[in-house]
């Protein structure tokens, strides 16, 4: 028995139960497969879990730090890594648990299964009670990526993690390396680190963060050094070997070899699109290793198939793999919606958090703008030192023909929440002067984002000149 | 008794209000406190009553007119046909009219003038004051008041229609000089991007891939100049007429000169002040052409005297030297004040005298071969000669070819202020008398 739908979308994760829900609100019969759980990596093993983690971490930390806000503890503070993770699942079960309400409020038909393409428009899917053939108008992939492996010696010892391996770890390790410098390691890295972990990363660029703004990176390094993380930059790890007592870990360094000794190994080195076993070939979409090319509504080479994501090998976060969602299904069902990712910001949950939207200072100077930066630290801003954690900066970057705000990094507590005014900015194709003459809020650490603006012109008057 | 309806000054700075309605009509009868009409400032609109019973018998200034305080808007009269003799005058200030008023404005017999075809701005000055708060120009706006006028209504109409454009892309366009209305947006709900302006861009943008080779700040007199320019440009009618006219005497006497009066004068004449001369004869027999704008921009003042600008480039920049009562000065006295001046500007060091109160301009771009050209007319005055070269060229005299000087002389005058054919005239009388030196003489 075939299924007839307006539209088949493959993967239940932010990009395909976002796409599901906006298709079922403009009134089109939904199909999603999904071959594990509804929120995808996303909320079961991604976001939403390291987050829950890193609060954890970051409470543990303040507790540590009681004393300084006037507080005495008695006995101390203990964390209970079972009743951890056990938050973690709960909050994940609820949010799983929602998506799925959401989605049977909707409508849509959730099929539990591994789909795969047998034409354009047909596709088969693998359940518990056998397979079923749907037949659809249009088609969305969204079926994400997954971990990188990395090609080296011992990558297959017990021990060696991804970062689903690192979240389910039933005790915290004694020592961990990390493999790989980006937002995912130095997230695992930091919350380890507060739970008195000892903690080493090696990343291979020269910088933490190396695909942000160069001062972020190096904000966060100096953070985690000063925690007694381990940094080796512009190393790279070629072997890892079993030994007695845990794992022998050999990094090329930049002074020589070394070797490091840690109980576990989390592999944190980037994330690839699941175009395996969906048979692509068979519906003729075209693909490679990086992804499914899409264009700018996010269509394939197919009429009718498109492609949103992870999947697409671009701009691996989820808030892009829902607007990609959205954007797609409006173009299957009649509208004409580009997809601009320009505002999309990203996000870090170290602590203090580190957010980025628009062009970093190295970007714009590549592209040739008359780059102008404004910088406030955060030691100025009596919100940040009411809260007790001064540390961190707002930098604004424009260009000096028009002053048009290029991009706003941030690195600050709250500041995943404190970026959005960067992607209003870009999205509106504000200028310095809409920052400025915008008032913000007094005392918050918002305030930083507009002395910053300030400081582009020398004008900021919270910092001596 | 006839009594005067007057535009009443309703506030301390009030200084002229504009008619909206008429509410009686003439010949009606009108009680004491009933509203006459409603008059606009640039405050607020108020209604203005009757002060006593009688009748309105004539409406002088109509709806939509706009006048000083205290101008005498209307009659009335306490019978309803009693004599007005003496008061049919309209627009005339709170004095009777009984006597020659040189400083009066001319009279219109058509209390509800339709809009001039000089294409002076008529708004009331509500709209004046809502079109100066929000930044909007007046000349893009389309008036509903009578004759066109402009109104508040209009002006506040007018900002919802503007396209919306990103702040970006504002800048930009008023950077590139794109008309917004043309663009058309391709952001959310039609907005405006940058990348749309840089698309209607007239000329293709080079930022920001290409960088400054150089960047020169606009110095004092540069930015003098270029914001004249840009006024006059934008304020002006500007017409240019082209002429050629045979300088072949001209040339002739400028040769004698030079090897008669050189050694004695100093100096020896050159084409310029042969061509200043001839102008300055030119403007005193065409007295339209030696006048400019009030600077209220409400009337034409022709000068009493003849003050000819004579353009002259300098290192640092243009500047104009002026001759005072060119056309009463002989060509020894033109030529060495012209060359004491031009040296003085040159050299940086003009008196104020020397560049102020011209009547008239001259500009000469003959030496660097060019003939025809259409130069920015010297606000507040009417109108400026370019000059071309002299160039040896066959013309056609008495059905034969023969080879003659001729000059380019390019008129462009504001036709606000002056008509094609009075302005041609003017040109060709110049010509007449380049033709014709001997002329000069008279």
């Amino acid at each position: 028995m075939t299924l007839q739908s307006d539209i088949a979308i493959l993967g239940g994760g932010p990009g395909g139960y976002v796409a599901a829900l906006r298709a079922a609100q403009l009134g089109a019969q939904v199909v999603l497969v999904e071959e594990k759980a509804v929120g995808g990596v996303c909320l079961n093993v991604g976001c939403i879990p390291t987050k829950a983690l890193l609060r954890s971490a970051e409470v543990y930390r303040t507790f540590l730090r009681a004393e300084a806000f006037g507080l005495r503890l008695e006995g101390g503070v203990t964390p209970d890594w079972a009743a951890i993770q056990s938050r973690k699942e709960s909050i994940v079960q609820q949010l799983v648990g929602g998506v799925e309400t959401l989605l049977a409020k909707a409508g849509v038909h959730v099929m539990r299964g591994r789909g795969r393409f047998m034409a354009p428009r047909v596709v088969e899917v693998m359940t518990a009670d056998g397979v079923q053939r749907v037949e659809a108008k249009h088609v969305v992939v969204a079926t994400g990526s997954r971990p990188v492996e990395l090609p080296l010696r011992g990558m297959d010892l017990p021990g060696v993690l991804d970062s689903t391996g690192a979240l389910g770890l039933e005790a915290l390790p004694r020592r961990l390396l990390v493999i790989g410098g980006g937002v995912v390691g130095v997230e695992f890295a930091d919350m380890f680190n507060a739970f008195g972990v000892q903690v080493t990363v090696v990343e291979m660029l020269d910088r933490l963060l190396p695909q942000m703004d160069a001062d972020l990176g190096a904000a966060l390094a100096w953070t985690l050094e000063q925690r007694g993380v381990g940094l080796y930059l512009s190393s790279q790890v070629t072997g890892v070997d079993a030994v007695a007592g845990g794992l022998r870990v050999t990094v090329a360094t930049q002074t020589g070899e070394e070797e490091i000794e840690a109980d576990r190994v989390l592999v944190a080195v980037g994330r690839r699109p699941n175009v395996e076993g969906l048979g692509l070939e068979d519906a003729g979409v075209r693909y490679d290793r990086s992804g499914i090319p899409v264009d700018a509504q996010m269509r394939t080479n197919v009429a009718d198939i498109y492609a949103v994501g992870d999947v697409t090998g671009r701009a691996l976060l989820a808030h892009v793999a829902m607007r990609g969602g959205e954007v797609a299904v409006e173009n299957a069902l009649g509208e004409t919606v580009i997809f601009d990712a320009k505002t999309a910001p990203w996000c870090v949950y170290t602590e203090p958090e580190v957010a980025s939207v628009g062009m970093s200072e190295g970007q714009a100077r590549e592209a040739g703008y008359d780059v102008q930066v404004g910088r406030f630290p955060l030691t100025a801003n009596g919100k940040a030192l009411t809260y007790g954690e001064s540390e961190g900066f707002v930098k604004v970057v424009s260009e000096g023909h028009f002053g048009e705000v290029l991009g706003l990094h941030i690195v600050a507590p709250h500041a995943s929440d404190m970026i959005h005014e960067g992607g209003v900015a870009l999205a509106l194709e504000a200028t310095v002067d809409e920052l400025v003459t915008t008032i913000h809020a007094h005392p918050t650490q918002g305030e930083a984002v507009r002395e910053a603006a300030l400081a582009i012109h020398d004008r900021a008057l919270h910092l001596p000149r | 008794m006839v009594r005067e309806v007057i535009l009443p000054k309703m506030g301390q700075t009030m200084e002229e209000g504009t008619i909206v309605a008429w509410m009686k009509k003439e010949g009606e009868a009108v009680k004491r406190g009933e509203v006459l009409f409603t008059v606009e400032s640039d405050k607020a609109t108020l209604e203005v009553e009757a002060t006593s019973r009688g009748y309105l018998r004539r409406i002088l200034v109509g709806a939509g007119e706009t006048r000083p305080v205290m101008t005498v808007v209307g009659l009335m009269t306490q019978t309803a046909d009693e004599s007005l003799e003496g008061y049919e005058v309209e627009g005339a200030p709170v004095r009777k009219l009984d006597s020659h008023d040189a400083s009066a404005e001319p009279a219109s017999l058509v209390p509800d003038a339709a809009q001039p075809e000089t294409g002076r701005l008529f708004a009331s000055p509500r709209a004046r004051m809502r079109a100066r708060e929000r930044g909007v120009d007046l000349r893009q706006v389309v008036g509903s008041g009578p004759g066109g006028r402009i109104v508040e209504r209009d002006v506040l109409a007018y900002k919802e229609a503007r396209p919306r454009a990103t702040p970006v892309a504002v800048r930009a366009a008023e950077a590139w000089g794109v008309d917004m209305r043309t663009v058309s947006g391709s952001g959310v709900g039609g907005r405006v991007m940058k990348a749309d302006v840089e698309a209607a861009a007239p000329v293709a943008v080079p930022q920001p891939e290409v960088s400054e080779v150089e960047s020169v700040p606009l110095s004092g007199l540069r930015r003098i100049i270029a914001e004249r320019m840009a006024t006059s440009a934008q304020a002006t009618a500007r017409v240019t007429l082209v002429t050629e006219a045979d300088a072949t005497a001209v040339v002739e006497a400028r040769e004698r000169l030079k090897a008669d009066v050189a050694e004695a004068w100093g100096f020896a004449p050159g084409y310029n002040d042969l061509l200043g001369m001839a102008v300055a004869r030119a403007l005193r027999e065409f007295p339209y052409m030696n006048a400019r704008l009030s600077a209220d921009g409400r009337a034409v003042e022709r000068l009493g005297k003849v003050n000819l600008g004579m353009a002259v480039d300098t290192e640092q920049g243009l500047l104009v030297p002026v001759i005072r009562n060119a056309d009463r000065k002989g060509l020894r006295e033109f030529g060495s004040e012209f060359r004491e001046m031009v040296e003085r500007a040159r050299a940086g060091r003009s008196l104020p005298d020397d560049l102020s109160g011209g009547t008239f301009t001259v500009t000469n771009l003959g030496m660097y071969d060019v003939d025809a050209f259409t130069p920015v007319i010297n606000l507040p005055e009417t109108a400026i000669l370019g000059v071309g070269r002299i160039q040896a060229k066959p013309v056609v005299r008495e059905g034969k070819v023969t080879v003659r000087q001729m000059w380019t002389l390019s008129l462009a005058f504001d036709h606000r202020l002056v008509d094609g054919a009075p302005a041609a005239r003017f040109l060709q009388r110049i010509k007449q008398i380049v033709e014709n030196p001997y002329l000069l003489l008279g």
